[in-house]
């Protein structure tokens, strides 16, 4: 059994509709899962078993939804301790958010852009450490696709830094998002990348995306990865090293086959690269 | 220099939330906000509201089935624009729903059953996912002299339109004469099952649920007409009842 306090690899985001055929014969290229706890927190019967069976075998990391941490209304505290509970029933290594937010006093249940202000800074910030510190343990924030800028009195990548670096918190960065980024917002993903805070980086997302006719790219999450964003990993890990990376599907799912493809695909090319500083896969906490 | 009215002031990124959520729920009514691209305005509100409908379309499939595509979409933009959903759970999402419907006026030219309808179709997923688990079973014969109580994986409902039997050939527009008592059960096998009650059925696992803890006499003993030509009889087909509940595991040890 591998160990279940840290990951390393590459994972597959978990969804309902593959479990079943998951829970009993994990393939072996598979070596962590990740889940939205908001999907999961409070799930019993069989679809609960068979979590629990799967956190049993390998890392299960958790990617939330829902918290709205860029938000203006109170925070969640409710969800927040059934995470806590959640991240300890599955000895889940990693807890991350995005960096935007859902609420709106209600839910609508998708991630909306925070203009790139001080205001905006200070106060995702100040939201994420009481989130760690009701967590008592340290939180990874993604980049997000963004289509539109509020506000912008900064670039992205400063923005980025500067809530790392107020909260203290890590960064889970995604390339395919990068990537969207960079087409919609025409700046150049590599540049991009040697900008973010190596250091902070706790792991990597990679997914597809939709192209609309003009060459206006929809994170869709609903496509095979293009070799764009697989040359943009591999740059990564060249420049920060291979991290552990996880593979994001959520619609269109094709046959496991395919998706273990891309799995591997992940895993050649952290083969490939050597660890330029001899770091180790990082551990939360 | 004029003075202001009073009203609390918002920070500007507050105002700045407030003003994308706003088009957001109600793209028809509000306007865009200043300075964002219209289109990448519309690429939002289309994934707010392409999630939310596949998520209520994926909880409600008789209803979607039942609506015309350009009603159902209707009802789902109401929604948005209506409702604040509060539970950061997805699985929950069709209860939101549900209290959106039932704090809502049925309209003329929908389906008079549709907040029983939706009542039943959420009832299924909730019950598959629910935490509880099954009790252990106990001696056989020991049914006699055990207090009962109902299973928390098990719901006796009853509707006034026999809500398990509508389908697109199949909408009556007012109630039957009779109500429809249903039961729905997670099996040990973790599946879950309908069937349909006798009211006299459904009545003692109410009065069981409402009640726990009496010995199988007792219930039927209250439930029992006084002026039942056969209690014994009755006695009898009720404790037949009881125990079958009790194999399946309706009924448990309380
Ligand atoms: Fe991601």
């Amino acid at each position: 059994m591998k160990t279940p306090s840290a990951f390393q690899g590459a994972g597959l985001g978990l969804r309902r509709s593959i479990i079943d055929s998951l829970y009993e014969n994990i393939p072996n290229a598979i070596d962590f899962f990740e889940v939205a706890p908001e999907n999961w927190i409070n799930i019993g019967g069989r679809l609960g078993k068979q979590l629990r069976s799967i956190s049993e075998q390998v890392p299960l990391i958790t990617h939330g939804l829902s918290l709205s941490v860029g938000g203006v209304h109170p925070l969640d505290k409710d969800l927040i301790l059934n995470i806590k509970k959640f991240l300890d029933t599955h000895q889940a290594p990693l807890y991350s958010e995005h960096l935007s937010y859902s609420n709106d006093g209600g839910q609508l249940y998708d991630l909306l852009p925070l203009p790139f202000t001080e205001e905006a800074v200070h106060h995702v910030a100040s939201r994420i450490t009481q989130v760690q510190d009701i967590l008592g343990r340290r939180m990874a924030i993604e980049n997000v696709s963004y289509y539109v800028v509020p506000e912008k009195a900064m670039s992205e990548a400063e923005f980025i830094n500067a809530v790392v670096k107020e909260a203290d918190c890590d960064l889970l960065l995604d390339i395919n998002n990068v990537y969207v980024n960079s087409k919609n917002h025409q700046y150049d993903p590599e540049e991009f990348i040697r900008q973010m805070p190596a250091e902070r980086v706790a792991y990597i997302h990679m997914a597809g995306h939709y192209v609309e006719d003009d060459g206006f790219i929809v994170d869709t999450h609903g496509a095979d990865v293009i070799d764009p964003v697989w040359k943009l990993l591999a740059f990564t890990y060249g420049l920060i090293g291979s991290l552990p990376t996880l593979l994001e599907r959520d619609f269109n799912l094709p046959e496991m086959e395919q998706l273990l493809s891309e799995i591997n695909q992940i895993k050649d090319l952290q083969k490939s690269q050597e660890f330029p500083h001899g770091r180790s896969a990082h551990s939360a906490n | 220099m004029d003075a202001a009215p009073i009203r609390p002031t918002k920070s500007p990124l507050a105002q700045t939330q407030e003003d994308f959520t706003r088009f957001l729920r109600n793209p028809t009514e509000v306007a865009i906000p200043k300075g964002l691209d219209p289109r990448r305005m519309r690429v939002y509100q289309g994934l707010v509201y392409e999630n939310i409908l596949s998520l209520l379309s994926g909880f409600f499939p008789v209803i979607d089935s039942l609506f015309s595509e350009e009603k159902w979409r209707a009802l789902i933009a109401e929604f948005i624009r209506d409702f604040k959903a509060e539970t950061p759970y997805f699985p929950k999402l069709g209860e939101e729903f549900i209290y959106f419907l039932s704090e809502r006026k049925t309209l003329e030219d929908e389906p008079p059953f549709l907040l029983e309808l939706a009542h039943y179709e959420s009832i299924e997923l909730a019950l598959y996912i629910s935490k509880e688990n099954h009790a252990t079973p106990i001696a056989e014969g020991f049914i006699h002299n055990a207090g009962l109580s109902l299973s928390p994986l098990a719901t006796p409902l009853s509707y006034h339109y026999p809500v398990h039997q509508i389908c697109a050939n199949f909408q009556p527009q007012e109630p039957p004469e009779k109500a429809s008592y249903l039961l729905v059960f997670r099996d040990n096998q973790d599946e879950v099952r309908f069937f349909e009650l006798p009211l006299s059925s459904y009545q003692l696992l109410c009065q069981i649920n409402q009640n726990p803890g009496l010995l199988a006499k007792e219930y039927l003993q209250n439930l029992c007409p006084e002026n039942h030509p056969e209690p014994n009889g009755f006695l009898q087909q009720g404790m037949a009842l009881i125990s079958t509940f009790y194999d399946k595991g309706v009924l448990i040890q309380s």
